[in-house]
């Protein structure tokens, strides 16, 4: 492996980690935001 | 071709789910800031998810995949460089805080606060143009991606394209950024899990070495390094540093976003945490495009080549889940994108032609009709126009139509307080030119005379669409300052 080749999959490596693991942090903690979002609504609209 | 009936089960059912809890969702739309910004309501991992699924579509997959197979590794500093500029725009708050602050929910709105509401027309017709021609490839890529994946003919592929175009268009008319919201969420998760299937399909299937090989052997120096690589180079670099900038304080569907957040300092952190996404947005497909370089050499089409590898490793099962990710960021981009330019050309040139705003019933309505007729324009456009050079750089040499100029009158027009309406005109006309002239000359590359060639040159055209724009703002503005004294910008709500 050449080591041009080498530097870019390691940053790869780092941007993927990064990429997936705020996709796995936001998913979990986003429910939590878009129930809170769908209840002020409900809440003040009075919708069932 | 791997696409089974399974495949088929899991797509089917992803799709009408989503199209079930987007018109669900219209019930939360109270009034047009709920339609457009979703009433200003959105907390940061919500908005960080919606922002990724809205600047994550089918499209981006196929040119960073594109890319990947031409460039090689060469092409992953184009991550780099988004992540810098979104990061950059998410560190500092610059122009989002302040647009956030002034509480518009298009760009346009701003010119009309400090500039004129002549300028705001100006610029939402600029907008307006340069979004709808970037997003007029979308449909044409996706079309290509399932294809390859699923194993169509590419005519019944059209089909199926008309048949998701109109699905987006059914929730987006209907539920505005309510639904947006909602199913962007849904289409985040879905499309996270898909990118991890098929990356981990790509790492069982093709050798790292071999892919380094490959590269060196097809590509040379230029497939490690972008500044030895002809399509790259220096004014390559500057102009993607510089329009991502741009791109992250100001592109429309994706300010939105922060425009919908709960407060300033929210926009922020979500600008901040997307940003940081936005290297292995890049980076991710771009990897599957040098694997399939490896896997089947370089005389595919080269559009083509990524979304076949994929479509031959990723095993049944796992491939409905792919497509439904896609599908889902495709329909997360689309509906974004249709709320954002039918909304600039509802308020910011239909109501802005005429002295007074238009009603609410009236700007949704007018909202709903532009979305409908740029679904039906993405159909004919995306059939007929063939591209110059790669999908990525149309995307950001349309893009930069309206960011150069953009970028010169908010940025101006926030952080320069001797900037004035005329120095607006001036950088949106100016903005725009390079641009245009590109994409008018390039089909006319042979024929033109030789000091007029640079134009052809999509990289010289990108990074001079923001120098012009910068010097027109600057010129424009201190040669009028006493016929034209510039309004000085209040703001209406603290961080």
């Amino acid at each position: 492996m050449t080591e041009g080749a080498l530097i870019w999959l390691i940053l790869l490596s780092v941007a993927a980690l990064v990429f997936f693991g705020v996709a796995l942090v936001v998913s979990v903690r986003g429910i939590g935001d878009l129930r809170e979002l769908l209840g002020g609504v409900r809440r003040r609209g009075g919708h069932s | 071709m791997n696409f089974g009936t399974i495949d088929w089960v899991v797509t089917a059912a992803y799709l009408l789910g989503t199209v079930a809890i987007g018109i669900w969702a219209k019930r939360y739309v109270e009034n047009l800031a709920g339609y457009l910004v979703a009433g200003r309501k959105v907390k940061s991992s919500l908005g960080i998810a919606t922002f990724v699924a809205t600047e994550l579509g089918t499209v981006t997959f196929v040119y960073y995949g594109e890319l990947g197979y031409v460039a090689g590794f060469s092409a992953f500093i184009i991550g780099i460089l988004s992540m810098a500029g979104y990061v950059l725009v998410g560190h500092t708050g610059f122009i989002i805080a302040a647009l956030r602050r002034l509480r518009v929910m298009t760009i346009p709105e701003f010119y009309e606060i400090r500039f004129s509401r002549k300028v705001r027309l100006v610029g939402g017709i600029v907008l307006f143009l340069g979004g709808v021609l970037n997003m007029g490839i979308f449909l044409k890529f996706d079309g290509i991606f399932l294809s390859e994946v699923m194993g169509f003919a590419p005519e019944a592929l059209s089909a199926i394209m008309i048949v998701m175009i109109l699905v987006v268009i059914a929730y987006t008319i209907l539920g505005g950024m309510f639904s947006i919201v909602v199913t962007d969420f849904m289409q985040f998760v879905v499309l996270a899990m898909g990118m991890f299937v098929a990356t981990i399909a790509v790492l069982a299937n093709v050798d790292l070495t071999a892919m380094s090989e490959t590269v060196s052997s097809t590509l040379g120096d230029a497939g490690v390094d972008p500044f030895a690589n002809p399509r790259f180079g220096w004014p390559f670099v500057v102009w993607i540093l510089v329009s991502s900038t741009a791109a992250g304080a100001l592109w429309q569907p994706g300010t939105s976003k922060a425009l919908a957040s709960e407060s300033p300092a929210v926009a922020k952190r979500v600008f901040f945490w997307t940003g940081l996404t936005f290297a292995g947005r890049a980076m991710i497909p771009m990897f599957w495009g040098v694997a399939a370089l490896a896997y089947f050499g370089p005389d595919l089409a080269s559009s083509a080549a990524m979304p076949r590898l994929l479509g031959a490793i990723v095993p049944s099962g796992f491939l409905g889940l792919l497509v439904a990710g896609m599908l889902a960021a495709s329909m997360s981009t689309y509906s974004a994108y249709l709320l954002a330019w039918s909304s600039v050309f509802a308020r910011d040139v239909v109501a802005c032609a005429g002295p007074n705003d238009l009603s609410e019933r009236t700007t949704v309505a007018v909202t709903r009709i532009v979305a409908g007729t740029i679904g039906v324009f993405l159909l004919v456009f995306g059939l007929w126009y063939q591209i110059p050079d790669t999908a990525f750089q149309y995307l950001y040499v349309t893009g930069a139509m309206y960011t150069s100029g953009a970028l010169g009158c908010v940025a101006a027009g926030i952080y320069w307080p001797r900037a004035n309406s005329v120095g607006a005109y001036c950088a949106l006309i100016m903005g725009a030119v390079a641009p245009a002239g590109f994409l008018m000359l390039e089909k006319w590359r042979d024929t033109l005379p030789h000091w007029l060639s640079f134009m052809t040159d999509v990289n010289i055209a990108g990074l001079l669409s923001f120098i012009l724009a910068g010097l027109g703002m600057v010129a424009g503005s201190l040669w009028t300052q006493r016929r034209s004294p510039p309004r000085i910008l209040v703001h209406t709500e603290e961080v």
